[in-house]
């Protein structure tokens, strides 16, 4: 272990002093060799300011729309490509990113419970995940913060972490936070050589964000640093999923209940729950491109409309969807449910998740009462 | 009825041979597979924190072993990328390796990377499945798995969980108190389960929506269904093809049915040793089926789910991805005790004014015809079984045969399902013993049943079912 350090400050100097150094801001971050991720984070060069989150040139922050619910984790993400090289730009799907590229996710939350917060950004970093674009396909990893901030190791077999924050109405709230596992981060990610990013796609992308100077659209700006392979059409003629809590100031007025709801369902169980998704063979799919946005009965089986559960109902219920109740569908059941009391088999997502996402209930469940009822075969 | 069956134990070898009935058992039974593609250890565990690190570092073609011990990991293990992985207790006394989930959420170990074998480990009280491969290839060989707190609603679904494989053989392990099945094949090709003790869970073996499986040497009792060939609408692979259920003791099976709510299992009446419904082609020959008190085998249509939801007021669920019907269906040589002796309470509704059913229910639940001569019911239900070969003979010499009233053909069919060469999944498995009839290597019939003729079959009364009888 020792003995590699020499050689890889040594490569890291003459990168700096013959490569590009000079002309790309992006060649302080520092790739490991393929399979040999670093042990701390530090290592990699992401950050000016790791506890801040505040990234190396070259290093691009952004937002997604739809945003996976963690636990009330707060999320900051990045873009790291190698230099020289473009992303595939695709109007519907994922991007094509290429080797080399390397995204990193960081999991937080807001340092308010005792005494002042350690740094500026008032937040208590947990983990930073990476997903690095190796020569055959996608490795995850994740790096555990210690408690003064200092420093973040890599940790491959997952932890629980006890976390407390004061939420937005006051409440003090103290759950055990799941690291997963590498082994987890496939049960959502893919497995094997299907491995996949999940976020990064024209739909969750095309909104704002501040570089510095003022709000700029994350495509465009992504656009302008030409990391792109191809020019992508205007902003208003892109797929844009709206976000699922905002009602009111989405360009246009507040997007339709069904499409909120369906943008919310798209990012928090798509990637398990779709054609291509890991648990596809219970053929529910709540993906952003199955079937209507306001599906009825006859729209058939793939959003759980009248659909019968096969080895796992939940209170009894016996569809997944009910057209106008929500309280009849299984859906709703297994995204409230909370072990215990509630087997722990019925929660989904089936991990990361401890607690119930109320937000998210609600709006699925407001959703789904909204539908023109159906008897779902004279129930 | 018991006389029956005792002269049935004591002649069974016999008239399997005279009457030419495939008997396709080989001699593997016991026998001790290799320590994996490695021999030896790559990564050895000792303790909770080396375990969970060997599932993180292992890498293709290599071998876990783990010491005999408790292990307490804290959350579910599982093999993604690497392929070829062993992960073997290295005491063949399962029950000194024990891998406790007490508290952890997901499964214990989910594996999604190809060619899994995992040995001689005690898995116990994970909060979803036991086990769970979602590959093409995988061996479980002398595992158990089981819940501390006994049959209960709150343990996990599923012990042993091959799903969408193509070669799988799971032997000589043990499964108990599962909330649905403790055995499950789902969506597989060729699937091998043999020698296995399965008892006390909802459903003891279940072969569901799968092509190709061989089912033999098992005793499985206690649970509330024994052994199910079932058909489910909404999954990938809409059929349930090729299954033989074969020299499995298959006894007391009365527990009550403790499944999650609105489960498909939950709807298993409690007493039933073998359960057919909506498979196609399914031989279920040389059991003892004994003491099962709703019935020793039931065969429906996979709607009749669907007519348990009328008796109990709601419909039954679209199902348009599938056939609904139990085609095909073969079951001879098989010796009876004491079965249908005190029904489960929907179905005893369904037999009214009768207190007892039989040792075979056919075609649905009800009406069904008590055959006196051999003390077996058979019948007709809404779900049409009958409209096809399936048969059933009580013995083989007075032959029983249905064919499709319909069109009044009474064609024989020879129905033996060919057995699976467990060397085709595991090369080093020893070779069947070449089978009676069945050439287990090609899975070719190679000797005709002899001729028959089909007796007439017995009236059965017209009957429609009624649902203010509900
Ligand atoms: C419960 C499902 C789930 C698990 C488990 C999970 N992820 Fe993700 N991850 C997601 C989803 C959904 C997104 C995209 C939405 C977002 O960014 O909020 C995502 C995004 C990411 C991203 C940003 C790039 C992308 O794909 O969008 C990284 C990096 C990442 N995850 C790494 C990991 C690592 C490493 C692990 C394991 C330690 C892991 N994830 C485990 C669901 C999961
Ligand atoms: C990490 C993968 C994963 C994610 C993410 C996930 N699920 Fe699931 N889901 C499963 C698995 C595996 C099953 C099948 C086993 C079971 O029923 O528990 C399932 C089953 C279900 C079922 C029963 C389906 C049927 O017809 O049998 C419903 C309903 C469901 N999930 C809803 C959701 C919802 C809603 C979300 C998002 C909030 C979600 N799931 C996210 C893995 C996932």
């Amino acid at each position: 272990m020792r003995r590699t350090v020499p050689i890889l400050a040594l490569s890291s100097a003459m990168l700096l002093l013959f490569g590009c150094g000079a002309s790309s801001p992006s060649s302080s971050v520092t790739p490991a060799p393929e399979g040999a991720a670093y042990a701390t984070l530090a290592e990699w060069h992401f950050f000016k300011d790791a506890p801040n989150q505040v990234p190396e040139d070259g290093v691009v922050p952004y937002d997604v729309n739809a945003r996976l619910f963690t636990d009330y984790a707060l999320k900051h993400r990045f873009i790291y490509l190698p230099p020289g090289k473009k992303i595939g730009y695709e109007p519907d799907e994922v991007w094509d990113f290429p080797v080399g590229t390397i995204v990193i996710k960081t999991f937080a939350y807001p340092d308010n419970v005792s005494g002042p917060p350690k740094t500026a950004l008032g937040e208590r970093l947990i983990e930073t995940r990476l997903f690095i674009h190796e020569s055959d396909g996608w490795k995850p990893y994740t790096y555990q913060w210690n408690d003064a901030q200092t420093e973040a190791k890599r940790l491959d077999v997952g932890d629980t972490v006890p976390v407390s924050w004061v939420d937005k109405d006051g409440q003090t709230r103290s759950i055990q936070y799941e690291i997963p596992s590498q082994q987890q981060c496939f049960e959502c990610h893919g497995g094997g050589t299907t491995t996949r990013l999940l976020g990064p796609r024209t739909g969750e992308l095309n909104r704002d964000w501040d570089y510095g100077a003022g709000p700029e659209n994350q495509i465009d700006h992504i656009a302008s640093l030409g990391w792109l392979d191809k020019t992508p059409p205007p902003a208003d003629q892109r797929i844009t999923y709206p976000e699922p809590f905002n009602r009111s100031d989405a360009p246009g007025g507040p997007a339709p209940l069904a499409e909120r709801a369906r943008a919310y369902v798209q990012a928090n169980c798509a990637h398990c729950h779709s054609p291509n998704g890991n648990v596809n063979y219970k053929k529910l799919y709540l993906d952003w491109d199955s079937t209507a946005v306001a599906p009825t009965a006859a729209d058939g089986l793939s959003l759980g409309v009248c659909k019968h559960p096969t080895s796992g109902g939940c209170g009894g219920l016996q569809y997944d969807l009910v057209p106008g109740d929500a309280e009849e569908s299984i859906l709703v059941c297994r995204i409230s449910a909370v072990s215990p009391p509630a087997p722990a088999a019925d929660m989904m997502p089936p991990l990361g998740r401890t607690i119930e996402d109320k937000e998210g209930v609600a709006l699925v469940s407001e959703w789904i009462d909204s539908m023109a009822p159906s008897m779902c075969g004279g129930r | 009825m018991t006389k029956r069956a005792l002269f049935w134990t004591a002649t069974f070898c016999l008239l399997v041979g005279a009457f030419g009935v495939a008997g396709c058992s080989d001699s593997n039974s016991g026998e001790k597979p290799d320590g994996g593609m490695n021999g030896g250890c790559d990564i050895t565990a000792t303790d909770t924190m080396s375990l969970e690190q060997a599932f993180a570092d292992v890498k293709s073609n290599q071998t876990i072993c783990i010491e005999p011990g408790t292990y307490t990991p804290s959350r579910q293990l599982g093999v993604a990328s690497a392929t070829g992985v062993t992960v073997m207790g290295t005491d063949p006394d399962r029950e000194k390796v024990v891998l406790d989930f007490d508290g952890v959420s997901g499964k214990g170990i989910f594996i999604t990377a190809n060619d899994f074998t995992l040995k001689n480990v005690w898995i116990k009280n994970t909060s979803d499945n036991g086990v769970e491969a979602k590959n093409q290839k995988s061996h479980f060989d002398n595992i158990k798995v089981s819940w501390d707190r006994g049959p209960d609603t709150m343990n996990g679904r599923y012990g042993i969980y091959p799903t969408h494989c193509s070669e799988t053989i799971v032997e000589n392990s043990e499964v108990t108190d599962a909330s649905d099945a403790g055995l499950y094949v789902g969506q597989c090709t060729k699937a091998i389960i043999r020698n296995n003790k399965v008892h006390t869970n909802v459903a003891g073996i279940e072969v569901e929506n799968s092509v190709d499986a061989d089912v033999y040497g098992n005793e499985v009792f206690d649970n509330a269904g024994g052994i199910l060939a079932l058909l489910e609408s909404g999954l990938d692979l809409t059929k349930n093809e090729n299954v033989l259920f074969r020299d499995n003791n298959v006894h007391d099976n009365n527990h009550v049915n403790f499944a999650h709510a609105g489960s498909t299992v939950s709807n298993v009446p409690s007493g039933t040793g073998i359960m057919v419904l909506g498979s196609n082609k399914v031989e279920i020959r040389g059991n003892t089926v004994k003491n099962n008190n709703t019935a020793g085998v039931l065969v429906v249509g996979a709607n009749v789910f669907g007519l348990l939801d009328i008796l109990t007021g709601s419909a039954p669920p679209p199902q348009t991805d599938i056939d609904p019907f139990s085609r095909n269906v073969y079951i001879h040589g098989n010796t009876w005790m004491d079965n249908g002796t005190s029904p489960d309470f929907l179905i005893k509704q369904l037999a009214a004014p009768n207190t007892t059913t039989a040792d075979v229910l056919w075609g649905g639940i009800l009406p069904y015809a008590p055959n006196a001569d051999s003390d077996i019911g058979y019948g007709d239900l809404l779900t049409g079984a009958y409209a096809d070969s399936s048969r059933f003979d009580p013995n083989d010499d007075q032959m029983f045969c249905l064919g499709d009233p319909a069109s009044g053909s009474r064609t024989y069919m020879d129905l033996r399902i060919p057995c699976l060469n467990p060397q085709d999944i595991l090369p080093t498995a020893p070779p069947p013993v070449t089978p009676v009839g069945i050439d287990c290597t090609t899975r070719i019939v190679t000797t005709p049943e002899p001729a028959r003729t089909c007796a007439t079959p017995p009236t059965v009364p017209e009957q429609t079912f009624d649902q203010s009888n509900g």
